[in-house]
Parts: structure tokens; sequence; C-alpha cells
């Protein structure tokens, strides 16, 4: 009972006894405190600015769901791990949402992206990329049409396949996990593939280990989310720049049929950091943001792009990316410092009923998201799930944005400071630390260091802190506590801990992108 | 009573004593042997003395002395094989059941054989024969199981409800039964509970031709009732003094929760479903499941030595280890294999250690290990391993036993002298004494065995007046004794023996009467007595076949009514050999037995409609189906009736089932020998009841008929349209198409090699390997008859006809073999939802649509190809058959032999294509090359097999 209020809080997850006992009672004397100050109101929660509408599933449905696409009728399209396609209409009205299914028989279907030029849906399986359309009106597909299936599977339960929608070019990513944690035993498995309008497929991107979502940021560049293992401590938010590597190095070996991105990388060496290999491998593209195992999720799956320009808060172009296992939404924020991209993560939404794998913006700006947690438990405790995610249009007390400058972090919030709390140093506290790069599954938090914050200087207008820091540590993650920072009004942060990535300092001269 | 012994022992008396009062005993009157079937036959059989007497001369075991050899009419009873009794039976009942079996358990069938002894000498006796029967496997073991008043209810229940008041009182008040009670002593006293519990898990294990049946009872329900059994000893203050229970190994609670943490909080709100009791930290914990479970072991740990030491666990997912409360390793999060470790230092001593576990999905492991002092890294091995208990449950009136050989030897020589070697034979060991023959005994004697007071050397057996009368009258009729049973009194003499009665009814015998209320449903169905009465046996051997029959009643196989809380035990073949065989013959009935109708593939798809509930009779109402659950109530599986029912049985059942079973649930469907359904199956009761046994004789091999979901949930059963998917199929690969059709032919088809591979009829696909957990497996089609296509592609371009055939491999991932058939352009659904394969090779666009098409006795698979060309094609060749030996049996129809399959083929339109056969890679290949006209080609294969 008394974790659930710290979770709420969004604080970090918490797992062991003995702490738990501890921090628990610790917590309980804090909830009992606004009782004995009298007339306080109870603490906002994330539920009071954004809603999770549980979607109505009809029995005998099981919707373990894969991918997500809007068609042009409005119909919400969701393909599922035992492979059929459900139309949904009406998915934002509980009391009359259809689902009508479809198609069926595909294997393991993890996305879909529908075709405005020839009218077709295209789905993933987890051998091929699968056309599929009604041509003679019967209300489900009569055409399964083979479109690519240029790639290894050897029956492995790893061997999943994601797929993004259709990017500028007409071309569909597509992302191919491991075999198993370890290796790469059939073709291209651990990479990104392009699959070109023709169906060919493009080699892209190697080094990928157990991807879980892709999407699309506002310029068309692509991002996915991998999941912690070998040779990755925590849950990677990777950009996927043509011809680099992502940092498993076990798919390295089908550089010899990717002529068109030049010779294999160099390969890490065990148990390093990211930062030291980095400089010694050029075509390593590190994380943009490592999300803090255990602390943020531990399943990284879709990136959803905030397009909705202010239909859904104020989070414009800042991406919502989902977690598994802990049925969660973290909020990115990436900037390019050196002609590089990083950023940082915060915890957005938590208490989804399954495990988040699929999600997809509406065009009301709103968020679909699926569930499940078939072979992968999750925190929420349903098998699977469909739920609707809607902003209340009231703005938390959050912090928008965070960007790093060349003696610190300047932090934007949501609504003016109280400029006591804000403006005071001491309520800041940072740490920083990275994970051991290494072959075996997952790392400890290491190299931990504290960094000092010198001052905190609140701009005139109350939405800006900049924090000058002493100790900040290229390759580290930045791990920020604003526990005592309020809002004008009063109120603490929704969520008070955010994880900076950083691997560039800028110069005196340059500040961050934007401010 | 003749002689008091304990406090314990008295306590003994009084209760069986009451037990017997409710009984209609009286405590006061020496009580005459409680034979049930006696009882039976004399109250509900109404069957003669001489007959009741034949059924006493079994029971009592008489012949054993009395050599009867040409007497056929006697079930002799046999005597408990007593060379391990000492090992099962604490010294001290032996002393007291010996000196006065009648007084310790009134009813008791053993003679009193001391009865004329002097007390003095008899003391010595009863010492030295308890001395010998010790020194042969004794003594019993000093008792380490502990119980509780839970575990003391819960055996209550299991008394109650899985048959033990059947033979035994009941001690909740329940009516008594038609018959007495068979008598149970003071068990408290006489064994403990790691004994009784190994005897009801098996009692004809433990006494071969035993009467007392095996009521199939769980280690975990053995325990229970074995601790309710000897519920007395929970209080015994003896336990006081005795060393606490400790017993090697762990204590292990089941979760069947999903949890994301190791932590013992997280774990605080779990409820444990099951116990276990295991010898290592294992994940092997019966009745577990793969995923969203979790486990906690807790043991007390035994430290040889101070010292740091140091305790490493690897598990897949989370687990944390826990030393005197605090914890030690912290091994938690979902993950991967991964291994943590902790050190402490440690007194030598208990320390309790508990390790929780859990699982999420995917894969698990769980190892625990540690070093310290002159301990290397190991697993923690179970000597030093506790289960942590409380006190054992130690037998009543427990005396220190040290063995004394010479009143050992003493007391063998008595069990001879005596006469106990008669029933109990013993190796090795004879009796000393003569007897008369049955035929020659003078039953007025009035110091015989039957007369009022038997002399000190004949057994005394506290016999009725009643029951002395029907002996006379047995021994006197030798005539009747040498008549062999007629098979229906062979039937009723052993139900009676072995009391099936207590519980079936056939003809006027047997049956619950007004103990029906004892017998319970599993959960609340709307069966009504049909679900909680065993059934009536009337019929038995007519309706159920010989081999079925012994699988019941001696293997404890073919249970159909699960739903019943009374267990159908099982019975030693020993004591009740004949029965099948005589119910049989009993049961035959008058004429020619009805032949049933041999398999036709094309009956059996009418007896799949009739079964289900789309246009049929909808049996699976009621009915499940191999596992599968019926829409209602958990009527009898039909999955069990081949193998099992007779089809002369089944034709009178379904044509009046209340003829059979009065007020039975089971409907009648043919009303005056007429159907509803006119339009199904030959629209005659004949033809449907025919069209149904058809079907239900594939047993588990059957295609769910309509209604039913599979057991499970994950095998796929097409019944109004094909179901077409891919999964990763065994023998074919990892890019399987498969397509089942309804009329129970399916195939599959290679995306990687890009062909049709197989096809098979009956079941289809069971998608549990990849549709549970992870996913990751691949299975095998689910039906019979497999065929292979012949191997490689179906289509090739040969530069010349002699050039050999591409090769594909099944089920590889090997890049070489991908697409040799083409590429796949996957597949489009017709009208009727039946898929058509395309693929191109060569730029020939390829469209193949397989059709079974059911005929009586085979099975046939129509390949229906459409070939288009924009270019000219050249030297495409088809393969139709490959095998070690294709002949052509009529014109266009070739026979093609291949190992183990034999099937035909035949190309339509006939005559067009040119067919040869050659040899080549060591077989025959059936080919012809394809002929284009204006750019398209079409044939049809039809393969039978």
């Amino acid at each position: 009972m008394v974790s659930t209020e710290i979770n709420e809080r969004g604080n970090e997850r918490l797992h062991a006894a003995h702490t738990l006992l501890l921090l628990g009672i610790a917590a309980l004397a804090l909830s009992i405190l606004p009782v004995h100050a009298g007339d306080k109101p109870a603490l906002p929660t994330e539920d009071d600015y954004y809603k999770i509408v549980k979607i109505p599933i009809p029995e005998g449905i099981v919707l373990e769901c894969g991918g997500m696409e809007f068609l042009p009728d409005g119909k919400l399209a969701i393909s599922t791990r035992r492979g059929d396609i459900y139309f949904v209409e009406h998915p934002n009205d509980p009391q009359n949402v259809k689902f009508t299914k479809w198609a069926t028989g595909l294997h393991e279907s993890l996305g879909l992206a529908y075709n405005k030029k020839d009218g077709f849906l295209y789905a993933i399986q987890r051998g091929e990329i699968t056309r599929l359309k009604d041509t003679d009106g019967r209300g489900h597909a009569n055409v399964y049409e083979t479109f690519c299936d240029d790639w290894g599977i050897t029956g492995d339960y790893h061997e999943y396949a994601f797929m993004s929608k259709f990017d500028k070019d007409g071309n569909l990513w597509v992302l191919l996990t491991l075999t198993g944690s370890f290796t790469s035993q059939a073709r291209f498995r651990g990479w990104c593939l392009r699959v070109t309008p023709e169906g060919k497929i493009i080699p892209t991107c190697s080094g990928l280990r157990s991807p879980g979502g892709i999407g699309f940021n506002e310029k068309g560049e692509v991002f996915y989310n991998d999941n912690q293992g070998p040779w990755q401590g925590g849950d990677n938010f990777n950009y996927l720049e043509p011809g680099k590597f992502m940092g498993h190095p076990t798919g390295n070996k089908w550089y010899e049929l990717a002529a068109n991105i030049g010779p294999k990388p160099k390969d890490p060496v065990d148990k390093s950091r990211i930062w030291d290999e980095a400089q010694k491998i050029p075509e390593y593209n590190v994380p943009v943001v490592i999300q803090p195992y255990n602390k943020l999720g531990q399943s990284g799956s879709s990136v959803v792009c905030d397009m909705s320009d202010g239909k859904f808060g104020p989070f414009t172009h800042q991406f919502f990316s989902g977690d598994q296992h802990h049925s969660n939404l973290l909020r990115d924020g990436i900037e390019k410092v050196n002609g590089r991209y990083q950023g940082w993560c915060i915890l957005f939404r938590q208490g989804f009923s399954s495990g988040n794998i699929p999600a997809i913006q509406a065009p009301d700006g709103s968020l679909y998201v699926g569930g499940t947690s078939r072979g992968w438990g999750a925190v929420g405790p349903k098998e699977f799930a469909l739920e609707h995610l809607v902003w209340t249009h009231k703005v938390a007390f959050e912090v928008l944005d965070m960007h790093v400058a060349s003696d610190g972090f300047d932090l934007t919030f949501t609504e003016p400071v109280d400029k006591t709390t804000a403006g005071n140093a001491s309520s800041y506290k940072m740490t920083t630390w990275c994970y051991i790069y290494r072959a075996e599954y997952g790392s400890p938090e290491v190299d931990k260091t504290t960094a000092t914050i010198k001052s905190a200087q609140v701009s005139g207008d109350g939405l800006h802190v900049h924090l000058s820091v002493d100790g900040m540590v290229p390759g580290h993650l930045h791990e920020l506590h604003m526990d005592d920072v309020r809002s004008e009004k009063g109120l603490p942060l929704l969520h008070q801990a955010i994880w900076y990535t950083l691997w560039q300092i800028p110069a005196k001269e340059t500040p961050g992108q934007k401010l | 009573m003749r002689y008091g012994y304990t406090s314990g022992m008295m306590k003994g008396c009084v209760l069986a004593a009451l037990c017997l009062a409710a009984a209609g005993f009286s405590a006061d009157a020496p009580v005459a042997p409680v034979v049930a079937g006696y009882y039976r036959l004399k109250d509900e059989g109404k069957a003669p003395p001489a007959e009741l007497g034949q059924v006493l001369l079994g029971e009592l075991n008489c012949t054993a002395c009395h050599a009867a050899p040409d007497a056929r009419r006697i079930l002799a009873k046999g005597a408990p094989d007593l060379h391990d009794a000492g090992a099962r039976i604490t010294p001290q009942y032996l002393r007291h059941f010996i000196a006065n079996p009648h007084g310790v358990k009134p009813g008791t069938t053993m003679p009193d054989l001391l009865h004329g002894v002097e007390a003095q000498g008899k003391q010595d006796v009863v010492e030295n024969l308890t001395e010998y029967l010790i020194s042969l496997d004794g003594p019993i073991k000093p008792a380490t199981q502990e119980g509780d008043a839970v575990q003391a209810e819960l055996g209550k229940q299991l008394y109650h409800t899985v048959g033990c008041i059947a033979c035994h009182a009941a001690e909740n008040g329940s009516p008594a039964a038609k018959v007495p009670s068979i008598p149970l002593p003071n068990l408290a006293e006489k064994t403990t509970v790691n004994e009784l519990e190994t005897f009801l898990l098996d009692p004809v294990k433990v006494r071969p031709g035993s009467r007392m049946p095996s009521s199939g009872l769980g280690q975990d329900e053995a325990h229970a009732l074995a601790v309710y059994l000897l519920r007395n000893q929970l209080d015994n203050p003896q336990a006081a003094l005795a060393a606490p229970a400790k017993v090697q190994g762990i204590q292990v609670e089941y979760f069947e929760e999903h949890v994301s943490s190791a932590s013992l909080d997280a774990f605080s709100k779990l409820k444990h479903k099951s116990k276990h009791k295991l010898n290592e930290f294992t994940l092997n914990v019966a009745g577990r499941r793969d995923e969203n479970f979790a486990l906690k072991f807790f043991a007390v740990l035994d430290v040889p030595r101070d010292g740091k030491y140091t305790f490493y666990t690897t598990s897949d997912d989370g687990s944390f280890l826990y030393l005197d409360g605090k914890p030690v390793v912290d091994n938690d999060g979902a993950h991967g294999p991964a291994t943590k470790s902790g050190t402490v230092d440690l007194h030598a001593g208990d320390h309790p250690i508990v390790v929780t576990f859990f699982q999420e999905g995917g894969g698990m492991e769980l190892k625990v290990e540690w070093e310290g002092p002159n301990i290397k890294r190991q697993q923690i091995p179970t000597s030093s391993l506790y289960a942590a208990a409380g006190r054992p449950m130690i037998p009543l009136s427990s005396e220190k036993f040290s063995g004394n050989t010479q009143k050992a030897e003493a007391g063998g020589k008595a069990f001879a002298e005596l006469g106990c070697i008669s029933c109990h034979t013993l190796p090795n060991k004879k009796s000393e004494r003569q007897y008369k023959a049955l035929n020659d005994l003078n039953s007025e004697s009035k110091s015989g065995c039957l007369g009022a007071h038997p002399a000190s050397q004949a057994p005394l057996y506290d016999l009725n007046d009643e029951q002395r009368t029907a002996l006379k009258a047995a021994i006197a009729d030798k005539a009747g004794l040498s008549k062999a049973f007629e098979p229906s009194e062979q039937v009723v003499h052993t139900m009676a023996a072995l009391n099936c009665f207590a519980c079936h009814k056939r003809g006027n015998i047997g049956g619950p009467g007004d103990r029906s209320d004892n017998f319970k449903m599993t959960a609340e169905y709307d069966m009504g007595e049909e679900g909680k009465i065993p059934p009536l046996l009337n019929h038995v051997g007519e309706k159920i076949e010989a081999d079925a029959l012994e699988q019941i009643v001696f293997e404890g196989k073919l249970r159909v009514r699960p739903m019943m809380a009374t267990r159908m035990p099982v019975f030693s073949k020993q004591a009740a050999g004949t029965l099948v065989d005589a119910f049989q013959k009993a049961d035959t009935a008058e004429g020619v037995a009805p032949v049933a109708p041999p398999l036709n593939q094309l009956t059996a798809k009418d007896g799949r409609l009739l079964v289900g509930v789309k246009g049929g009779l909808g049996c699976v109402n009621c009915h499940g189906m191999n596992g599968a659950k019926s829409l209602g109530m958990p009527a009898p599986d039909l999955g069990s009736v081949a193998g099992r029912i007779k089809y002369g049985w089944m034709r009178k059942w379904l044509d009046n089932p209340a003829a059979l079973v009065p007020g039975t649930r089971m409907p009648q469907f043919f009303p005056e020998h007429e159907t509803v359904l006119k339009n199904v199956a030959g629209g005659t009761e004949e033809s449907q009841t025919n069209a149904i046994w058809t079907y239900l004789s594939q047993g588990k091999e059957m295609a769910l008929p309509s209604g039913l979901m599979p057991a499970g949930g994950y095998e796929l059963v097409p019944t109004d349209t094909p179901i077409v998917l891919r999964s990763f199929v065994s023998g074919v690969g990892s890019r399987t198409t498969l397509a089942g059709f309804p009329e129970m032919v399916h195939v599959a088809f290679d995306g990687n090699g890009v062909r049709l591979a197989k096809a098979w009829r009956g079941r289809f696909y069971d998608t549990k390997s990849v549709w549970q957990g992870r996913g990751g497996n691949a299975s095998p089609p689910l039906g019979i008859d497999i065929i292979n296509m012949p191997p490689g592609p179906s289509f090739a371009v040969l530069e010349n006809p002699d050039a050999s055939w591409p090769k594909i491999q099944e089920a590889t991932n090997d890049e070489k073999f991908r697409n040799i058939g083409g590429h796949s352009k996957g597949y489009e659904l017709d009208k009727e939802e039946r898929p058509v394969f395309r693929y191109i090779l060569n730029g020939i666009e390829i469209r193949e649509q397989p059709m079974p098409d059911v005929k009586a006795n085979k099975t046939n698979l129509i390949r229906k190809f459409d070939l288009s060309s924009k270019e000219p094609a050249r030297n495409l060749y088809f393969m139709a058959a490959a095998g070690t030996k294709i002949e052509e049996k009529s014109p266009g129809v070739w026979s093609v032999e291949d190992g183990k399959t034999s099937m035909t083929v035949a190309i339509s339109p006939a005559g067009k294509f040119k067919l040869s056969v050659r040899d080549s890679d060591g077989h025959k290949q059936l080919l012809f090359p394809v002929i284009f006209e204006n750019g398209t080609a079409s044939f049809e294969v039809e393969v039978t097999w």
C-alpha cells in the first residue's frame, strides 16, 4: 500500500524488502503530514493530468497488442501476437467501441503501416512483411502478399521483427532482434534494414539487440528503443542513422552482406565503458538516452514523437517511450550538441494495465497504448490490454525540458517555480554514473560520482533555472533529484527525478540548441 | 473385554467400541467377526445359510488350515504378510493385539489363538511373538512427521469423501452403512504417520492380496489422512520429550501468481497454492506452470564451523537469499541468468535460510551455492539442509524397544506351533500342526472352532450363532461347495467380498441407500445423483470392453467421472482377478452381438456433425472431448468411448438411455426410433448412431466437433471454414504456412524452400508452441497419416531430362536451401476462404491450390495448379511423385510407394502431359514437362493415401 504511494509520486522503483520497508515507514509519515496540517488538499497525481481510459475488449478476443495504425477512415488497426488484425471503430468511446477481425494467421505481428499509395495494409510477421487487402469487399483481407522476406529466421523465440511506418522515401524500417540475447544465427539478426517500395532490402544499421519499438521525429529521423541485456546496462533510446553501429557486436558478421555501408567496425572491448569504446569505434552511435534500468523501466518498447502541436499538452516533439515491464510511459527529450544527439528521460505516466508494447498518437493528439504480458511479465496485471491516454487539459508542474550548458544544465519548467526553493542550490541533488559495457547480461551502476550544484539561478519569469554544476562527467548519466523544488503555487514536481545522458558538453560560446 | 492394559489401550477400545455401537453392536458382548460380504448377502442378497457359510469360509480363511481341494466357491481372503509387520507396527500394539485381538480390534477376523493359555505363560508367549515379528524387519522407525489440526481436518474431509467410509465407520454423524463397518483399531497406538502415509498411498503394494484398495491419494492427501487417523497422537504428552522433527530437506511454497520482485515483502501478500518438500533448491516443483509463478524455499542450514561464508545465487528471473532473516544475496528483478553473491560471518550451528524466486516468462533457472572454511564453492548439499519442523507425532504408549534374540527365537517357534503360520505365511516356515481336511470336519464338535467353547488349541473367532449355522451348513453341503460359480454368482460374491456394493448397485444389491448424502461432487454441477453416486453396474459387462474394465478396476485408469468426489479405488488383482471375466460372461446379451461398422471417413465426418452443436444433436452440450470441456455439465468425456464402450451397448444407450439407467439425464435422441435430423447422415437412427460411433471410434485422433474449444485453448480446429496461419512447424521450417480444412485434411507450405511440404488427416495443429509463453518452439502437425510431398521443389527448370532435381532440406536455416521452388508471394483466399499459394519461379507465376476431397476409405488431396508466364517457359518440369516404387496402375493413375507410405497419384487432364518415371538420386521420380498454351498451363494432381 505504502509503496504504491511512493510510485505514484514518481519515485524510483524499489524492490528490496528491507529498503522498501524503511522507506515505506518514511512515506507513511509523509502521507500523514497533510492531515495534521489541516486543510491542505491531497497532492495531485498523474491521473489528474492524463487519464488512462480502459477500452473494453470483447470476450473471446485475445488482444495481445503488437502493432497499431490509423486507417484513412479513422479506424484503429491493431495487429496481435497471435497474428490477428482487428479494426477498432470508435476506440475513443468505450461504450460504442467495436472490434472486427480483419485478418488472421500472421506470425507474431509487431508492426502495421498503411500505404496510401497502394491501399495495402502492411504487417510485419516474424519472417516477412506481408501486405494485405480486402479486394472483394468481404469485410476482411483476402490477399496476403509476401512483400519482403529477405532475412533469416531460425525459429528461436527471441527473433522478433518490428517495423516502422513508411518514411518520406516510401521505405519501411525493419528491426530484427538477435537470436536469443547473445547470438545472431540467421541473416541480419541484430540489424535494421530498410525495405524499399519495390520490396528490396537496404542494410541500414548494425548492433541492435532487442528492439521494442520504432518511431520518427518531426524531421523524419528514426529512433528506436533497445532492451537491457548483453552490451547494454539500461534500456537505450537510439538514433538509427544509416551506416551506424548501435552497440551489440554479435550481428556484425553480416557486414559481409552489407557492402553498401562499408566494412565491419572494430569490435568493442568487453567490460569497458561506452565512452571509451566510442572513441575507438567511429561507427558507434552511442545511445541518445540511456533509460536507467529498474528506476524507470526495464524493457523499452514504443517510440512516439509528440506531433500533436499542443493538442496533447506542452511536450511538442518530445518522445513518449513505452516500457513493457513497468507498464508505463517515459518522456524523452533530445538535443543536438556538437552535432550529436543526446538527451534526458523522465517518468511520464504509470499504471497501464498490461505490458506496454505498441503506442500510437491519434489525430486528436491522444495516445493509444496496447499491452501484452505473455512471456514477459509486467507490473500491469492483465494478460493484455488496450488503453486510451487522454489529456485532461491541465498541465502538471513538471520539468518541461533540460539542456546541457558549458557549466551545467538549464531546466525549463511547465509553470513558474517558487524562487526560494528553486533558487536554492541545495534543493537539487545530482549524482553521475554509468554502466559497464560488457558481453555479460546487464550491468550494475558503476563509477559513481557526486556532482556539486554550485548555484541555481531562476529566470525572471520563473520558468527557467540555470544550474551551475561542478563535476559533470561525459559518458555518464546525470541523475538529478529535485524533491524540494516547489512551484509558485507551492506544489512539488509531479516527477522529481530526471536522468540526462551526457556525451557532449558545449563550448562556452555555444548554448544548448534552444532555450 | 478380558484383559486390561494401559490407559492408551483403554482409549482405543472405547473408540472402537463407539464405532461399533454406531453400527448396532453392543460394547459388552464379544463382537462377532465383521465380514462385509457375509452381511451384504445375508441382508440384501437373502442368500441361504450354506451360501453365507461359503463366504465365511473364505473370509475367515478356514481353508488355510482345513484343506478343501474340491471347493470351488471359496474366495479365500488370506492374511497380512507379516514379514515387515515389525517395521510398520509399534511393539506396544503388537503386544496388545496378539494378547487380545478381539478386545483390541472388536470385530476382527483374526482369531484369538491364546485364549486357552494361562496368564503368566501367555505374557511370555505374547512377548516372544512380538520380539519375533519385530526381529524380521523391525522395529518401526522413530516418527519424524509432524501434524496439526488443519491437516487433521483436511484428512477428515478426505476420509468422508474419497470413499474410506464405504467400508469404515463414518465419524461425522452420517447414517450407518447397510452392513457393519470394517473396524479400525486404536491406530494412534499402532503406527506412525510415516508408515500410515506409505500404506495409504498404495495399500495393495504394502499388503498384496488385501481387500483394502488404493484410493488414488496424492502424497499430501495421504499425509493429511494419516494425520487425521492418528489425530490422538497430536496431544501425546510423550512428544514433548522427543527431539524436534528435523528432517533433511527444504520446505517449499509454490505461488501461482505474477510478481516482479523476489523480496519477502512482495511475497508477503501472496497465498501459496501448494506446499512441497524437496531435497535441493530446484525449480522442479510438481504441478508448476512455466511462467508467472514464484517459489519460497525455507530450511535450517547446518553450518559446520565458525567462519566467513559466501553465498551465490544464479537465477532467471530474480531471487533473494536470506539468512537469519537478513538479506544476503540480492539477485532481484526480471532478468536472464545472472549470478550474484553475498558474504557473511557465521557461527557453527543452525541458521534459518530462505530463498525466494520468481519467474515471469521465458527461460528459468535457479542455483544456490556456498563456499566457506574447508568448503569449496558448490551447491548447498542436502545433508546441510533441514526442513524446520515442530514436534513429531509419536505413537501412543511408546516404549523403548531393545530386541532380545532369545525371545525372538522362542517367538519364531511359537509362531509355527500355535498355527499363526497357517494364515500368515512366511518364507522358510511351515506349520507344525496337522489339521483335518474341510470335508472331514465334525462341525458339531463342541470344542472345535465352531463350538460354543473352543478348546485351547482351537482358534477362537467369537462367531455368533448365525455365523456358526452358516458355516456348518456350508461344510455339510459338500456338493454345493464343489460346484463352480456361475458367472453371475462369481460377480456377486466378488463384489460382496470387495464391498463394491457399498457404492455400486447391481440388481437388487448394493448402492448407497440412505447414505447418499455422503456422496458429493467436486464442484457444483447440475448433474443430480448421476454426478455423485457411482454408476449402476447392471450391464457393465455388456457395456465396457474387457481390457478397459481391467484398466478401470486394477490400474486406476479411465476415470471418466472426475466430477465425483468419491474415487473409484484400485483393487488388488490377486483379490479380484476373475471379476472382469465374470462381468463379461454374466452380462453377455442374448443373441448375436451387433457388429460395429468399419471406419469410413465420410461416415466419421457425419458423426462429427451430429456430435457438434451446429446442425447436430449437440452431444457436446454435456460431454467434453479429449479434455476439451463441454458447454455445460461434465458428463463423461467422449474421447474415452473408443476402446471402452461396446458398440452393442452404445446402440441401446442411444436408443433409450433411461431403459438402461433409470433417471439418467441423458436425453433420448431417437424417440420412437425416429431422428429429428432427417437430412443428416442417412436420416435414420441406425445410420446416425453408426455415424456417431464411427466418429467416436477415432478416440484421441478425433477432430473436435463444432461447439467445443480445445483444452488449453491452443489447438486450432477448422469447423466451418479453413484456418490459415504461419508458424514454426517441425519437419517443415521457420516460415511455414499451415492450411487446415473442415474436411480434416490439412497441408503445410514451406516458405523457406517454397513448396507444398506435407499433408495429413485428423486433427490440425496446436499453437501452444507459438502462442504460449515466449512462443519460440516448433511443433509438428497434430494429426495422423502424414505424407511428405516429393522431396525438393514442385517445379524446376531442368537443362535436360536427365538433370538431377534440385534439393531442399527440411526445417533448415541454411540460406542455400531458400527459395529453391521460387519466391513466395504469399497466398490469396478464395470465396470459401481456401488459400491459393502464389510463388514465382524464373518469371513464371505459379498458383497452387490444395483442396481436400474426402472419400470413404482414403484421404484425397487435389493440388490445382495454374501457371502463367509472359516469356516462353522452357524446360519447366513438375515432379508428381517420388518413391521407391512407382507404377502406372491405369492410364494416368500411378501407385507410389515410399518407405511406409503408399499413395496413388493421378494427373488430369489425363493424357495431356507426358509423364515418365526415371531413376535419379537413388529413387524413382515421376516427372513431366509442363506445356504452356498461350502463356498459361493448368492441371490437377490428385493424391490419395
